[in-house]
């Protein structure tokens, strides 16, 4: 499917039942809904399941969007929403076997060295993945959510403060908080890899 | 001039990193920056763990498999294909046009079952039949529900009847 659509001539498409334009939306989106949902849940299947959720929610309530803001902020914050209101996660959870984000089998996310080949670098690059993951785990999901939008998102803080009900004060402290967390974590990688700058 | 550590505020170079400081807070920032190797080197941590923490969301979402979650979701809709009424709410403003068309609806069918269908007292059309005789009364009136039939028994009538009977 090669159609390319305006926001406007999308959103009309998607109101009319549209198939193409419904397949356009998950194709364009699909992939930034996952990385926010990931970056807050840090679970794939759960990420998969609510990214799956928020486009049949946009399937179902089309109709209720009155284009005030753009189709992707409206996307986001839904995902955002799901992903901090969901109720079924614990069930879920119990009913799949866990894997934890650090075991083997879950953790070989490569982290693009950017010399590209050095085997030193690219094992420090996946424990510090390793670290990012079990730091964020060790935070609560409303800041770490905080920490995606800013991070993976590139939202401002009134935005940030604006879809998740909090105060542009509180977006900074929890920045703040998060990244303490993390450098805490990383310390060895960090003061590896900036050490010379003193 | 020498480091002002006293003056050193690692939230405030947070926001700063993400150019939410404002002018007066920046400017205090750039200027302390230039003389605090340490908070040359906190900022170059926090940079590197935006890039660290991007890339590895970039590396998880390179691993995600979106054909089959294109799929799932194809799928799923086809399953929950929309009712006739849900396409309705989609070209029309719900709010603006629904609640008022249902009120106003709702207020004729109120006016309606109250001022024109009320039930009122209604007298009896016609005196269909009435005759006395010297036992009883009969009248049957007829209304629009029932038809009813009253009898008045002449009981001075009766009894001398009963006498005579005796």
């Amino acid at each position: 499917m090669h159609r390319s659509f305006s926001e406007r001539q999308l959103v009309a498409l998607l109101r009319q039942g549209d198939e193409g334009a419904f397949r356009y939306l998950v194709r364009r989106y699909q992939k930034k809904l996952y990385a926010v949902a990931f970056g807050i849940t840090l679970d794939r299947e759960e990420s998969f399941d609510i990214v799956q959720d928020v486009f049949l929610n946009v399937y179902r309530k089309i109709g209720r969007f009155r284009q005030q803001s753009s189709l992707s902020t409206w996307l986001h914050r839904i995902t955002v929403n799901q992903c901090l209101n969901r109720k079924r996660r614990w069930k879920r959870r119990l009913r799949r076997q866990h894997r934890s984000i650090d075991s083997p089998e879950l953790d070989p996310v490569p982290l693009a060295a950017p010399d590209g080949s050095d085997p030193e670098t690219l094992y420090n690059g996946k424990l510090a993945v390793q670290g990012l993951w079990r730091a964020l785990r060790q935070v609560p999901e409303q800041a770490r959510a905080v920490f995606v939008l800013k991070e993976i998102q590139g939202m401002s803080y009134d935005e940030i403060a604006r879809d998740l009900h909090i105060k542009k004060g509180t977006v900074s402290s929890r920045l703040f908080y998060v990244r303490r967390r993390l450098k805490a974590e990383l310390q060895a990688f960090l003061e590896g890899e900036t050490g010379h700058e003193e | 001039m020498k480091n002002d550590h006293r003056r050193c505020d690692a939230e405030a170079l947070s926001r700063f990193l993400d150019n939410e400081g404002g002018a007066q807070e920046t400017d205090r920032l750039r200027r302390h920056l230039e003389t605090c190797g340490a908070c040359r080197k906190r900022l170059a941590k926090q940079r590197l763990l935006s890039r660290l923490a991007r890339k590895a969301v970039a590396g998880e979402t390179a691993r995600a498999d979106f054909e089959r979650l294109e799929a799932a979701v194809v799928s799923a809709v086809h399953r929950q294909r929309p009712y006739a009424w849900q396409h309705f709410t989609g070209w029309i403003p719900v709010k603006k046009v629904s609640i008022p068309l249902a009120t106003a609806v709702l207020a004729g069918l109120v006016y309606f079952f109250v001022a024109v269908q009320r039930p009122g007292f209604r007298a009896p059309s016609a005196i269909i039949n009435s005759f006395t005789g010297p036992i009883s009364s009969v009248m049957i009136i007829e209304t629009p529900e029932t038809r009813q039939t009253i009898l008045w028994f002449d009981e001075n009538s009766a009894a001398t009847d009963d006498d005579k009977a005796v």
